[in-house]
């Protein structure tokens, strides 16, 4: 049987897939963007502004799922040593911290002209940019330890450790008094959110996840030339993509 | 530079500003973590006395009184009401009957000077023709204004 | 935008930006990845 966690099967995979992957975000992303600023009507409260939710809400629930994606990428490659998950864990951070830094800055812009401060020690932005640190700790990590093998343990430690912020995140707005509003969509039952808004918002969260899978495919391949780069297999790729 | 001493610079820098930069998170984290206190909590005391606190509550209908930037209202948790007393501009989401966070001190027992006025909003996105067929949104079903989201209350599910 | 056309637009360009590097970075990152190895396989056809 083929393995397609082996890099050498995993390599030319990838490539057939990141084309469709990002065509289907491209479209998914163009038609949640003309819903969400043509389409979708005011807001009763927020006017126009709450339009920043649509890039703001997906955004935020990125960050945290690419988090959990690199924490067990990292755990997948501390207990089963495997050279894929040490990648995939090494790519999901820039992505991450990208989705982290996006939220911060777009609920910034949303918070002044509606709650009428740019920014608030409240526990759930705090616990937000607490995970862009934790990002930016994993990725500094990566980059100065030499060798790939032991940059990745150190890396995948950071990252296990700081997994107890992602429930803080989430849960920061039922356990403390926020200036941040809870959540309008997790709810089971009805989202306290119109369908005509809801839709948009769903069409960028899926766009969100396919341009995150097509992004992170990309860096993994070029980090596993990189790291097999003596390899037979990889001189072939060399020689056949010239 | 040598690409070791280049790594080395990396390490330092990001170890020193991460270590601090969270020093300084988790302080601010720690005396947020009750980002703002309820009328109640405050006439009872359970608030911290002589120094700056936030209070939060709904602005009870018809209790705004303009004059100027000089703003006047009453903050409600349904239980106790504060007067608070504000000189500045109000955010755009500054309604009677919204959620409010007001940052300031406590004057006489039940009046509040504040510095700063934060206007809180809830989880709920509809039209506004929705919004009135549902009847004025502070009459709203189901969560909203009165009955008050928890959340606008500063109280814990 | 009723007014907030400067906080919305500021959100979506710089939302826009990211994701944009975030495609142009790695894209780079790639063809100096082969360019290098390229020459690695050069260096050893050439021993």
């Amino acid at each position: 049987m083929l393995s397609y966690a082996a890099p050498k099967n995993f390599y030319p995979f990838a490539g057939k897939l990141i084309p469709w992957i990002g065509f289907a975000a491209v479209v998914t992303l163009a038609f949640g963007l003309y819903l969400g600023l043509f389409v979708a009507p005011a807001d009763y409260q927020q006017g126009q502004s709450y339009r920043i939710m649509f890039i703001h809400v997906p955004s935020a629930w990125m960050s945290m799922f690419v988090y959990v994606v690199m924490a067990a990428a990292g755990a997948a490659s501390l207990v089963w040593k495997t050279k894929l998950a040490e990648v995939l864990a090494s790519a999901c951070a820039p992505i991450g911290a990208s989705f982290t830094l996006i939220t911060l800055v777009t609920g910034s812009l949303w918070g002044k002209p509606m709650w009428g401060t740019w920014w608030a020690w409240d526990a759930r932005l705090t616990s937000e940019l607490i995970l862009l640190f934790l990002y930016i700790g994993v990725m500094a990590l990566q980059a100065s330890i030499d060798d790939p093998r032991r940059a990745a343990r150190a890396a995948a430690v950071l990252a296990l450790v700081g997994v107890v912020n992602i429930p803080v995140i989430h849960f920061s707005v039922e356990w403390w008094n926020t200036l941040h509003q809870p959540a309008s969509v997790s709810k089971l039952g009805m989202p306290s959110i119109h369908p005509s808004m809801l839709a948009p918002l769903l069409l960028m969260a899926v766009g969100f996840k396919l341009y995150f899978v097509a992004m992170v495919l990309v860096r993994m391949r070029y980090q596993i030339l990189e790291r097999e780069r003596h390899t037979q297999w990889v001189a072939q790729v060399v020689e056949s993509e010239k | 530079m040598k690409l070791r001493h280049k790594r080395l610079a990396i390490v330092v820098t990001s170890v020193v500003g991460l270590t601090v930069a969270g020093l300084f998170v988790l302080n601010a984290f720690r005396s947020n973590l009750v980002f703002f206190y309820s009328p109640t909590e405050v006439l009872e005391g359970k608030a911290p006395v002589d120094q700056r606190l936030r209070i939060g509550g709904l602005v009870v209908k018809g209790s705004v009184k303009k004059d100027g930037t000089k703003v006047q209202f009453v903050v409600t948790d349904l239980t106790s009401k504060v007067t608070v007393r504000y000189q500045g501009i109000l955010p755009d989401l500054f309604r009677e009957g919204q959620g409010v966070v007001a940052q300031g001190r406590l004057v006489a027992g039940d009046e509040f000077l504040a510095d700063e006025v934060l206007a809180k909003h809830d989880e709920n996105y509809m039209p506004p023709e929705v919004a009135a067929t549902l009847g004025h949104p502070a009459q709203k079903p189901g969560g909203g204004y009165y009955p008050p989201s928890a959340s606008e209350l500063g109280q814990k599910k | 935008m009723g007014g907030y056309g400067l906080y919305v637009w500021s959100a979506y360009g710089f939302a826009t930006l990211i994701l944009v590097l975030n495609v142009i970075v790695p894209l780079r990152r790639r063809t100096v990845v082969m360019r290098v190895l390229r020459r690695l396989s050069q260096a050893k056809e050439s021993e």
